[in-house]
């Protein structure tokens, strides 16, 4: 099996975000960046299949110089190679211009199978693999907790979680791209010799000459969305006690409802 | 200088995560003797690869093959030095959530293990070394008497008579790290041949060996993930083949000196994660608490604390940095041991006890970990030579051999 795992490095869950003054953006100072959480169910179901069946597991990235970081950080896991692209260009994307770039890296290579995770925790758009599953012609099945690929590799048959905690079971013709839910395994973690064997496994840069496309066809420019601006939530005020006998209370509050909250 | 790489800061991060996601919220239930320190440990060492790595090991040549002269720094080689820097990483990360785990861990694989592997015979190293290396058998390392501490090898009273095929060991230990559950004891004795002089020799003894006991565990202070007891020797008889190095061992008292080096240099690693930890949560605390209407970092008493906080910790880093340094190119000095030992091991203390003064009464409760580095540190003066002895080798040293 030709494994491929598109894989994102995102701000690690635990950043405090805070947005730049212009509200362009986030200020990215200090932030530590990791692999995508969803990813990483990815990358160990990949690692999964090939235990199992044999085979290779790529991992393809799309974003800055230090993604590389993550990308090394799959190959310690165990997977065999990276595809990095990696151009200034690329810069500002969307889920569709994402997934442009991503098609256009994946084309040329060999593949059975594509995992990802279900969203990217940063912008939440979880889009980018159905953008990309129609850009490639191949099914995709979302919100996975389990897979089972068929022994000949040409099927495989998926759980999805459904409203109310129910389950979906879909049967899929290979190629597909599979969207990895939390549920679906137990992420791995790499291990010292992997780290060391990391080092010494390929990685294909590709830039946008690379990549075959025009630079209006990727990153912000090839963008169908537009970020307006940033903004956090209000801070939530604290609360308001009330004291007094039951009957002044019921006229406050009836008064703050009326007044304040405008609620009725 | 030297400074940690990409690949090493991969590894930094590795280990982190899995101290923190593993062993952190079972680390209570250790310190109480809910759960066997080992087990855990067992699992750590399975699922970073270092069970692995050790399996892999060549026991057949010497440990570090090249002399320190030839080993040169290589800047396009990422994992030069790799055993040495992972090793000191897997304690520092250890030591960021339990000091006493890595206490145990670091007498079991660097003090039992290391020892063997640096003098035993390729039998022994395979053995005895490889099984401890692995953790499938725990490791104690047996130096200090009851009536031998900061003059361990002066005052020594074990003794190891030869006995036709046979060692007879008589004496006793005390303060013995992994005492009541280590399978493999390295044993300090006076070797005594019948004939006028004593020289103090290595041996290994075994659990099941008749004669071999080993007390009840102490309650301690801190280093509560660590268990710590006495050994008895009565009429402990070991075959001869567990002489470390075998009949043909060196016989001055430094070859076994240079195993207190090594127990002194994994010091400032240990204080190094201690005060990291210590920091961040410090700092962390002291942008949330609010107090008098604003957060603690906002007040000029508690910048201070912060300030020379930092100070310390970048200074221990710069130790451990050197530290390491040198036992992957060589140059190491005994002024350049004490110092490590005796500077790290004291601002460790300091700045865990400034933490606590941070946290105010939560740096007290068990809960905010703090007060739990604060206890462990403590030990880090008296174990491994305590500040005293290391003042002592310095001042003999400042006073004789050292040059501007
Ligand atoms: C938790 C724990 C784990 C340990 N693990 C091990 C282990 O695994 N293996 C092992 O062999 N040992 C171990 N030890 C023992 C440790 O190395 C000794 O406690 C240490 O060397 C000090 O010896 P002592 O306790 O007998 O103190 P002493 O030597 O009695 O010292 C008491 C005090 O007197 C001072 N002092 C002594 N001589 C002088 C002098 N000449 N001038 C000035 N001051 C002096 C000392 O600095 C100290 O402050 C452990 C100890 C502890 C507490
Ligand atoms: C075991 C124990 C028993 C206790 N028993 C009692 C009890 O019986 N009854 C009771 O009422 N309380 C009790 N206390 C509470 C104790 O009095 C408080 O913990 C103490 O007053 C400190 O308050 P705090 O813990 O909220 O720390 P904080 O007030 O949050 O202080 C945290 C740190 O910030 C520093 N700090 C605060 N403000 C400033 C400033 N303006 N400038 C510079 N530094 C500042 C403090 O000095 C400290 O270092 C107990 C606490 C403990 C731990």
């Amino acid at each position: 099996m030709d494994i491929l795992v598109c894989m994102k490095q995102v701000p690690d869950t635990e950043t405090k975000i805070v947005i730049n003054p212009e509200g362009t953006g986030i200020v990215t100072d200090g932030i530590k960046y990791v692999m995508n959480p969803y990813d990483e169910f990815a990358v160990e179901e990949a690692l999964k299949i090939k235990e199992k069946m044999g085979g290779t597991v790529t991992i393809v990235s799309m974003g800055p110089q230090r993604a590389t970081e993550a990308i090394r950080t799959a190959l310690a896991m165990g997977a065999d190679k990276g595809v990095h692209l990696c151009d200034d260009a690329f810069e500002g994307a969307d889920s569709y211009s994402t997934a442009k770039a991503l098609a256009a890296a994946i084309k040329p290579l060999s593949y059975d199978i594509i995992l990802g995770g279900k969203q990217a925790v940063d912008h939440d758009n979880a889009q980018v693999y159905a953008a990309l599953a129609e850009l490639l012609d191949i099914s995709h099945v979302s919100i996975v907790t389990q897979l089972d690929v068929a022994e000949d590799g040409k099927s495989a048959v998926a759980q999805r979680e459904v409203e109310g905690g129910a389950r979906e079971v879909i049967e899929v013709s290979l190629p597909a791209f599979i969207a990895c839910q939390k549920g679906l395994n137990e992420p791995r973690y790499a291990s010292l010799p992997g780290i060391m064997k990391a080092k010494k496994k390929p990685i294909d840069v590709i830039d946008l000459a690379k990549s075959g496309l025009s630079a209006d066809e990727v990153g912000e420019k090839g963008a169908k969305l537009k970020i307006r601006k940033f903004f956090l939530p209000p801070e939530r005020e604290a609360g308001k006690i009330l004291e007094g006998e039951p009957e002044e209370l019921a006229t406050q509050l009836v008064k703050l409802l009326r007044e304040e909250a405008k609620a009725i | 200088m030297f400074e940690l790489n990409d690949t090493h800061r991969m590894v930094q991060d590795m280990f982190r995560q899995y101290m923190m996601n593993e062993i952190e919220p079972i680390i209570d239930d250790i310190e109480d003797g809910k759960i066997p320190l080992f087990e855990p440990l067992r699992k750590m060492v399975e699922t970073l690869g270092i069970r692995s790595q050790m399996d892999a090991l060549d026991l057949s040549k010497p440990l570090r093959g090249d002399s320190p002269e030839k080993r040169r720094p290589d800047p396009d080689d990422p994992l030069q030095g790799m055993e040495v820097v992972a090793g000191n990483l897997l304690i520092k990360e250890m030591s960021r959530v339990s000091p006493g785990a890595a206490m145990s861990f670091g007498v079991c694989t660097g003090l039992a293990g290391g020892t063997i592997l640096a003098k035993g015979t390729v039998e022994q190293k395979e053995a005895f070394g490889r099984p401890l290396m692995k953790l499938d058998k725990i490791g104690a390392w047996c130096l200090t008497e009851p009536g031998a501490g900061s003059d361990a090898l002066g005052s020594m009273r074990t003794t190891a008579l030869e006995d036709g095929d046979h060692y007879v060991l008589n004496g006793s230990k005390t303060f013995i790290t992994n005492g009541p559950v280590a399978d493999i004891f390295v044993v300090y004795a006076k070797l005594d041949r019948g004939g006028a002089g004593k020289e103090i020799q290595n041996f290994i003894v075994l659990r099941e060996d008749a004669g071999l006991s080993t007390g009840t565990p102490f309650q301690k202070m801190g280093m509560k993930a660590s268990q710590t007891s006495e050994v008895f020797f009565d009429d402990c008889r070991i075959p001869k083949d567990r002489l470390i190095g075998g009949e043909t061992a060196a016989k001055s008292r430094d070859h076994v000196k240079e195993g207190l080096s090594n127990e002194r240099s994994a010091i400032p690693t240990i204080a190094l994660g201690i005060i990291e930890r210590c920091f961040e949560i410090a700092v962390g605390y002291a942008k949330e608490r609010v107090q008098f209407g604003r957060p603690l970092i906002e007040f000029q008493l508690i910048r201070n604390r912060l300030a020379r906080m930092y100070v310390a910790m970048e200074n221990v880093r710069n130790l451990f940095l050197r530290t390491m340094q040198q036992a992957i190119f060589g140059g190491q000095t005994k002024l350049d041991v004490c110092m490590g030992k005796l500077y790290c091991a004291e601002m460790a203390t300091w700045v865990a006890n400034e933490a606590i003064a941070i946290l105010g009464g939560y740096g007290y409760m068990r809960e905010y970990v703090v007060e739990r580095l604060a206890r462990d540190a403590k030990l880090l003066e008296i174990g491994a030579g305590t500040a005293e002895m290391q003042i002592i080798t310095m001042g003999e040293e400042l006073a004789t051999t050292w040059k501007p």
